[in-house]
């Protein structure tokens, strides 16, 4: 069973986003990682880039699979994580502490608003098989 | 799991990577049941089914097998199977799943007449045993089953763990290893004794994701990719099992000469994608001026190498060329033709 921390908001998409104050830590989730497979490759934007809420902001890839990542806040990239770049595998092994991707400066906090809380999202991937 | 073929197959039960790693040090257990049998049986068996392929089977000793094209009239191959000499009149062969209607309504319509078919693929499950460990599992478990003799592409029925087996030094991994022919009522236990025996040896189940690496790592070609009805075994660069001078002459034989004696149009290669992104099917190549020149057929990432390695057809123009681009979504990305295979065959060397 795919672990979805209590504290975290979640998107259809499978990121997750934690809030402190008014910067967004973004990943992707257990249940998004073990879908995908082993991650060979990740490509996120850099750092001072804005990002758009529900647009693809970056790309993830797996032995299996090619997958966009989908914005789920708007706001100014403030942090990259650049480890991950190198050691895509991080995401398999810790998708919700070193496998976090971007920290974002969100603009509208309302975005976060509406996102998923984890009771939702373990039921929105339990239909999902 | 996915559907594949009508059957439920796992794409990988630990891992893509970690699997094909564990193939290649200890060894992986493979579920293919997928795959099709056609038992052929009658007089002359081997010769009238030399018609329809493209290898030499009269080279083919009881007891032995033989990789073999079925070919369209244009060359183009129907399917790529495995041809077994099982007794004197009985040829068993092997095929892939996706093709076993196609094959069976061609072998029909061109043999039906002579010889007598049975489509067995229902009541066959296949379990594939590969890696440095596999024969050491085998011997553990059937201590005089004989298996150190056995030699490369040959195969016998014999019993194991009670169960009737139909087994065959083959494999599609590069390694040494063993590939099970069992009833499908008997399969399940069939794979949880290898199992158990396998995990003491660190030999790990393997699904389609970890197959489709290892053998692509071996270069080896998959029908619906390398190969096709619109695709000959001359273009996927495996003149070593078309015999232009078998007797009889198969269909396709003179597309297939005439193709020889002028030069495929196209010339399947090996690629390392010198990037971290997977070159995957489509994906078009070019030359370093951009001028596209081929398509990828298959890609993955090679845990030996490190990086993504690919197979792709390139246009005979750009044939010389050692340096590609490959188009990978907005981006080119640069790729130098290999050497096949990818990483050294530790198939079984045949001992006399």
């Amino acid at each position: 069973m795919a672990s979805v921390p209590n504290g975290l908001r979640y998107t259809k998409e499978h990121e997750w986003v934690l809030l402190e104050d008014n910067i967004a830590t973004i990943g992707i989730t257990d249940f998004a990682q073990e879908s995908l497979g082993d991650v060979t490759y990740i490509q996120l934007p850099k750092e001072g880039e804005t990002i758009g809420k529900n647009d693809p902001f970056g790309v993830v890839e797996s032995v299996k699979a090619v997958s966009d990542l989908y914005a789920p806040v708007s706001g100014r990239v403030a942090e990259v994580n650049q480890p991950l770049l190198d050691a895509p595998e991080l995401v398999n092994q810790d998708p919700y502490t070193d496998g976090w991707m971007l920290k974002v400066e969100v603009k509208d906090l309302s975005d976060v608003e509406d996102l998923m809380e984890a009771k939702e999202y373990k039921e929105y991937i339990e239909e999902q098989g | 799991m996915v559907p594949f073929a009508g059957y439920e197959m796992p794409v990988q039960y630990q891992g893509v990577i970690e699997e094909t790693k564990a193939c290649r040090k200890a060894g992986g257990l493979f579920d293919v049941s997928h795959m099709g049998q056609f038992s052929l049986k009658g007089k002359n068996v081997l010769a009238l089914l030399q018609n329809l392929v493209t290898n030499q089977l009269n080279k083919v000793a009881i007891g032995q097998a033989q990789y073999n094209f079925l070919c369209n009239e244009k060359g183009g191959v129907i399917d790529d199977i495995i041809v077994y000499h099982r007794s004197e009149q009985e040829a068993f062969l092997c095929v892939n799943a996706s093709n076993r209607k196609t094959d069976w309504d061609w072998f029909v319509s061109h043999l039906g007449n002579n010889l007598e078919l049975h489509d067995v693929s229902d009541e066959t499950a296949l379990i594939a045993i590969q890696g440095p460990e596999a024969q050491s599992v085998l011997m553990k478990l059937a201590p005089t089953g004989g298996w150190d003799s056995l030699n490369y592409y040959w195969a016998k029925d014999t019993i194991l763990c009670d169960i009737p087996v139909f087994a065959s030094r083959t494999g599609y991994t590069g390694e040494d290893g063993f590939e099970l022919y069992v009833p499908s009522d008997k399969a399940g236990k069939l794979w949880e004794v290898l199992l158990e025996e396998g995990r003491l040896r660190g030999i790990q189940p393997c699904g389609l994701g970890a197959r489709d690496s290892l053998r692509l790592e071996m270069g080896y070609p998959l029908h619906g990719h390398e190969l096709s009805p619109d695709i000959t075994p001359l273009q996927a660069g495996l003149n070593w099992a078309v015999k232009l001078d078998t007797v009889p002459h198969f269909i396709g034989r003179e597309a297939l000469l005439k193709e020889k004696t002028e030069g495929p149009h196209v010339h399947l290669k090996a690629l390392t994608v010198q990037d971290k992104r997977i070159a995957r099917q489509g994906y078009e190549i070019a030359t370093l001026d951009k001028q596209i020149v081929g398509k990828i057929t298959s890609g993955t990432f090679s845990p030996h190498c490190n990086s993504p390695i690919a197979l792709g057809f390139v246009d005979r123009t750009a044939g010389h060329n050692h340096q590609f681009l490959i188009k990978v979504r907005n981006d080119w990305v640069p790729a130098k033709i290999a050497g096949l295979p990818f990483v050294p065959s530790r198939v079984r060397k045949n001992q006399k």
